[in-house]
């Protein structure tokens, strides 16, 4: 369809944009502290829901995957092969200290690293654990990538 | 019915860590379960015994983020048993009340996420407002939200002035008002009495065979509190009233929390009345002498133990964690058997996982060997009537 | 309530007999050695004499010469934590399990082996790569002292 691919293709942008569901992966080598602090942005304190953000259980239907906690090796095939079950276009969130780079747990014997040793990873959000406000801050940046500029008022 | 492998896992939900069961169900029934556990699997034991002991409260604060404090209070308290240290009765009296608001994040969490499970979001929504504001105190109290650091081996790092001590009593003030309210919804609200009550029971004889600890042992009517039984820190001072119920079931488990924080109101309240002054650290030397130390401590979700064995110096030889969850996994993993897939994400969370595995599952159809995946909320979507 | 030290020491002593020997290490803390074949029969008398016990945890632990198996078991009725404590020999690790005294141990049997190898004999369902990820080899046992930290041997 080549008349309006343009407008088409700007509906689905906003669209993207303006409803994107999440999915949380705890990835193995992680304290749960992250988990908690992502859950608490979704309560009514920081309600990331204004957004639009929706938590979903799975990978099919999501756009963002934020990942808690660095990767161990039992998880580490599973965390590619829930990367690759997603649909593009996707945004990869790495929340937490040992996401960004293994952490307090480098130099265990069952720990792979950092997030990134296994996927690509677009937004990084250290702390240890971060608070709900670095990680809506996280969430916003990766909103940014996937409409591919600033999409709260601002031009491109 | 032919009778189909359900496995359960390893990715989840709201909250939670990766964990897979393997459930066989024959129709809707659960017949037999299979857990492989290891997916959060780090290696802590080993690389703790490669840290020194100063290191190894950042570490041990990092097993769990959610009970940190009860990790750190354990390791700390070992540590100090093993060089023979007596800690300012000051500092005994804050780790008292740190542990009780630790404690009081805990449940209300658990509790949180229980309404979240049965699909009562309201309820979801309500308590973790609550808990905002005791996160606010522990930052107030301890410096952080989550990973405080305020036990050091030879007691805590800050002191309490004035104003904090008068936040937390009038905190405590209004979030009594409020847990009221959830006490009552827990009692008489028909969506969760029909969702839990009767559901996963696990008899108070199967309890004790198989070990059960913490709330789950006095869901079942048991009563067992490290708190009580083999009191710690200031807990010799402060008297604690032991709750349990005795239904054995889901709902006498969330009970067991709910009415728990009553009693860690009162606690604070308490330690914070009678807190002695003086020192809230003593100076303690890097090395420590050669021997062996346990120690227990009531973590929110049960008894936590450590065991290390020191040859002297810097490091110690060998740190052995038992974490709560593990030990309750085994008497509950029975309890799955005769219950029906619906009810899988509510025994789970009567136990307080600290992996709760919920979201997505792996079905697979012994016949065909086809295998598809659902997640909690669409097995929520088709069982729920 | 736990009596006057002494007290519980002699009557430790006294159910334990011949089979092994217990000494007071702290407030609530018994340590009782044995040897291995005399821990099933200790543990049955604990339990028939002094009552509900429930299985805290397992220590395996490798020593110079051996391996040192802690059980430490918290007795209800006395309010006290026994630990058992019994070696075994480094070229076949080999100690009696307790899953059909106290059914509770399985989970706890299962790590130690897991981790260190020790085998628990008579356990109904001793799997490897219980907490280790699913591809681990076969003869890794990381809390070993042969392993090196990040678990190359």
């Amino acid at each position: 369809m080549a008349i309006g691919s343009y407008a088409l293709e700007r509906l689905l942008r906003w669209a993207r944009a303006k409803s994107p569901w999440l999915l949380h992966l705890n990835a193995g080598a992680c304290c749960n502290g992250c988990d908690i602090e992502l859950v608490a942005a979704l309560t009514p304190f920081y309600d990331v829901e204004r957004f639009g953000i929706k938590l979903v259980g799975s990978p099919r239907h999501a756009d963002i995957l934020a990942i808690v906690g660095g990767v161990n090796k039992q998880m580490e095939e599973r965390v590619r092969r829930i990367y690759n079950q997603m649909p593009e276009p996707k945004v990869v969130i790495a929340i937490g200290t040992c996401s960004v780079d293994g952490g307090a747990f480098n130099g265990a014997y069952n720990v792979v690293g950092g997030v990134d040793k296994i996927i690509p990873v677009d937004v990084y959000v250290p702390g240890c654990p971060p608070r709900p406000e670095a990680i809506i801050h996280g969430v916003y940046l990766a909103l940014r990538k996937l409409y591919g500029g600033d999409f709260l008022g601002k031009k491109r | 019915m032919a009778i189909t492998i359900l496995p359960f896992g390893p990715q989840h939900p709201a909250l939670a860590e990766p964990e897979h069961f393997r459930f066989k169900v024959d129709g809707e029934v659960i017949v037999d379960v299979e857990v492989k556990i290891g997916y959060l699997h780090r290696g802590m034991e080993k690389l703790m015994s490669t840290k020194t002991y100063v290191q190894n409260i950042y570490m041990s604060e990092r097993i769990c983020g959610i009970c940190n404090v009860a990790h750190t209070t354990c390791y700390v308290q070992t540590v100090e048993s093993l060089a023979g240290l007596e800690v300012p009765k000051r500092a005994q009296f804050l780790r008292v009340v740190v542990n009780e608001l630790a404690r009081i994040h805990s449940h209300l969490l658990i509790i949180g996420l229980a309404a979240h499970e049965v699909g009562f979001e309201t309820m979801f929504m309500w308590i973790w407002r609550d808990r905002e504001l005791v996160m606010r105190l522990m930052e107030e109290l301890t410096g952080n939200r989550l990973m405080s650091a305020y036990n050091t081996i030879g007691g805590v790092r800050r002191d309490v002035d004035e104003k904090v001590i008068s936040a937390l009593k009038k905190a405590c003030t209004t979030l009594r008002e409020s847990f009221l309210q959830i006490r009552k919804v827990f009692l008489e609200d028909p969506l969760i009495r029909t969702r839990f009550v009767n559901v996963g029971l696990l008899k108070s004889r199967d309890a004790i065979a198989r070990s059960a600890v913490g709330p789950v042992a006095r869901g079942s009517g048991i009563k067992t509190d490290v708190r009580a039984d083999d009191p710690y820190q200031a807990y010799k001072d402060i008297p604690i009233n032991v709750v349990t119920y005795k239904e054995c079931d889901s709902w006498a488990r969330m009970m067991v929390r709910v009415d728990e924080i009553f009693e860690c109101l009162r606690l604070i309240e308490e330690a914070l009345e009678n807190l002695p002054s003086g020192e809230v650290r003593i100076p303690v030397s890097r090395k420590m002498p050669e021997g062996e130390a346990i120690g227990r401590v009531e973590a929110p979700r049960g008894e936590l133990l450590y065991h290390i064995i020191s040859k002297g110096g810097e490091k110690p030889y060998r740190i052995k964690i038992r974490t709560p969850t593990f030990s309750n996994l085994y008497p509950i993993v029975a309890t799955f058997i005769g219950e029906t897939i619906a009810d899988i994400p509510v025994i789970l969370i009567s136990i307080d996982p600290c992996f709760c595995c919920t979201d997505r599952m792996e079905f697979v159809d012994v016949n065909s060997g086809k295998v598809w995946y659902m997640s909690t909320s669409e097995i929520k979507r088709k069982y729920w009537r | 309530m736990e009596r006057k030290g002494n007290d519980l020491l002699d009557k430790l002593t006294g159910i334990i007999g011949p089979l092994g020997k217990v000494e007071r290490r702290g407030p609530k803390r018994y340590y009782v050695y044995t040897s291995s074949e005399n821990i099933k029969e200790i543990v049955n008398k604990l339990l028939k004499e002094l009552g509900d016990c429930y299985i805290s945890a397992i220590t395996g632990v490798e020593l110079e010469d051996c391996f040192r198996v802690y059980y430490h078991i918290w007795n209800f009725t006395e309010s006290v934590l026994l630990s058992i404590i019994t070696e075994t020999s480094k070229e076949k690790p080999e100690v009696p399990s307790l899953t059909d005294i106290i059914p509770g141990a399985i989970f706890h049997e299962n790590e130690a082996y897991d981790l260190l190898g020790i085998k628990f004999i008579g356990h109904p369902n001793l799997r490897k790569n219980f907490v280790l990820p699913d591809n681990s080899p076969p003869d890794f046992f990381p809390l070993r002292m042969s392993q090196s930290k990040r678990g190359e041997s």
